[in-house]
């Protein structure tokens, strides 16, 4: 089967949502699928948050694969027939409540 | 202090750790995050999770029904089991919410020849920092090391190869943790506390690993107990690989619920 894993990450930080994506890949692929794995930027900003939950919106996987399997928020925004979630957590609030650091 | 690892659109709305004014601004956003669950949400063909603690969220936040799906450490095989040494390790990154600097407190109070390693990498350096003038001023460098780098595979699996127990004390985390599970790998029993979150989804108190009060008096006590009892500890490690079978994490089964019809 063709499977798009698809999550989404915040540029230059390295987090530990994207490995399950990375280890899920090579288990799907020793089990015989065709896989991609795409990550789409996210940064939690309130002053841009509606247009990027638009631009996933936006975006129709259909007819790129089988089965869509979607991890972090927003990436279960993408559009697919076939699609499933693994749900790791929600979204976090993090430019809101001082998490400045994500901007050094 | 800060915990990164909580969602505060959710559980934390309205307490002091949301760091969210609740105001008309705020409010209408924190709407708008919901309606955006559940479009992505009611749509989606299957919803599994990382945990019970996530899969009750959905239940109570978005009335979502889903099934947890354990994820699994890659390549467990990796993890093997050599020796018992009094050595206790706790391999996480060091930060504030993993709360090592309750694991350093509590060798102040262990009677016995307990050694503790923390090793991982940091955020920013100043919880490392904060970790080793601890050590300094209360004379604990002959029993805490502290390696605040970035750890290889192969060193991890090599700490947990020769330790008797491992310790993962995080605050309120939304699942058990790749530390409990790579320990259980190893044939190791997990040291945690009863405010850790996920871990005892995979953690039984007494049976593969030790659950205390986040005090470091009362940690003490468990080290202690680990090392001066070491064909309890031994038991508890070996039940870990009985556990994981016991919960089927696997990537067998990851594989078979993933590409379902």
């Amino acid at each position: 089967m063709k499977v798009v894993l698809a999550s989404s990450f915040v540029p230059f930080i390295k987090g530990g949502a994207t490995a399950i994506v990375e280890w899920l890949e090579a288990k799907l692929v020793e089990h015989g699928h065709q896989v991609e794995s795409v990550f789409l930027p996210f940064v939690e900003r309130p002053e841009t948050m509606m247009d990027q939950l638009l631009s996933y919106r936006m975006l129709n996987m259909t007819e790129s694969c089988d089965r869509l399997i979607a991890f972090r928020p927003p990436a279960y925004l993408l559009r697919h027939p076939s699609k499933f979630l693994w749900f790791i957590h929600h979204f976090r609030a993090t430019t809101i409540c001082g998490a400045h650091n994500i901007a050094a | 202090m800060v915990h990164p690892s909580l969602p505060r659109y959710y559980d934390l709305w309205g307490t002091q750790y949301c760091g969210l004014e609740d105001n008309a601004k705020n409010r209408a956003f924190r709407k708008r995050i919901f309606a955006t669950d559940e479009v992505g949400l009611s749509e989606s063909a299957r919803i599994f999770t990382n945990s019970k603690i996530v899969s009750n969220r959905l239940k109570n936040f978005n009335s979502i029904d889903s099934e947890v799906l354990y994820p699994p450490v890659f390549q467990s095989e990796r993890f093997h089991c050599e020796s018992y040494d009094p050595v206790i390790v706790c391999i996480c990154r060091l930060e504030d919410h993993k709360r090592q600097h309750l694991l350093v407190d509590a060798m102040r109070y262990t009677k016995s020849k307990a050694k503790l390693v923390l090793a991982g990498a940091s955020h920013s350096g100043s919880y490392p920092r904060k970790l080793k003038l601890k050590v300094l001023k209360y004379c604990l460098s002959n029993k805490v090391k502290i390696l605040d780098r970035w750890i290889s595979e192969e060193e991890k699996s090599q700490l947990l190869a020769t330790c008797c127990a491992a310790a993962y004390l995080p605050f309120d985390e939304d699942s058990y943790g790749y530390p409990s599970l790579e320990a259980q790998h190893a044939c190791k029993a997990v040291l945690t506390t009863n405010d850790s979150g996920g871990v005892p989804e995979l953690v039984t108190h007494g049976v593969n690993g030790l659950i205390v009060d986040p005090n470091p008096k009362a940690i003490a006590e468990a080290i202690d107990q680990l090392v001066t009892n070491p064909q309890k500890t031994r038991d508890m490690g070996q039940n870990g690989p009985v556990r994981i079978n016991e919960l089927d994490i696997s990537w067998d089964r990851v594989i078979r619920k993933l590409t379902a019809a």
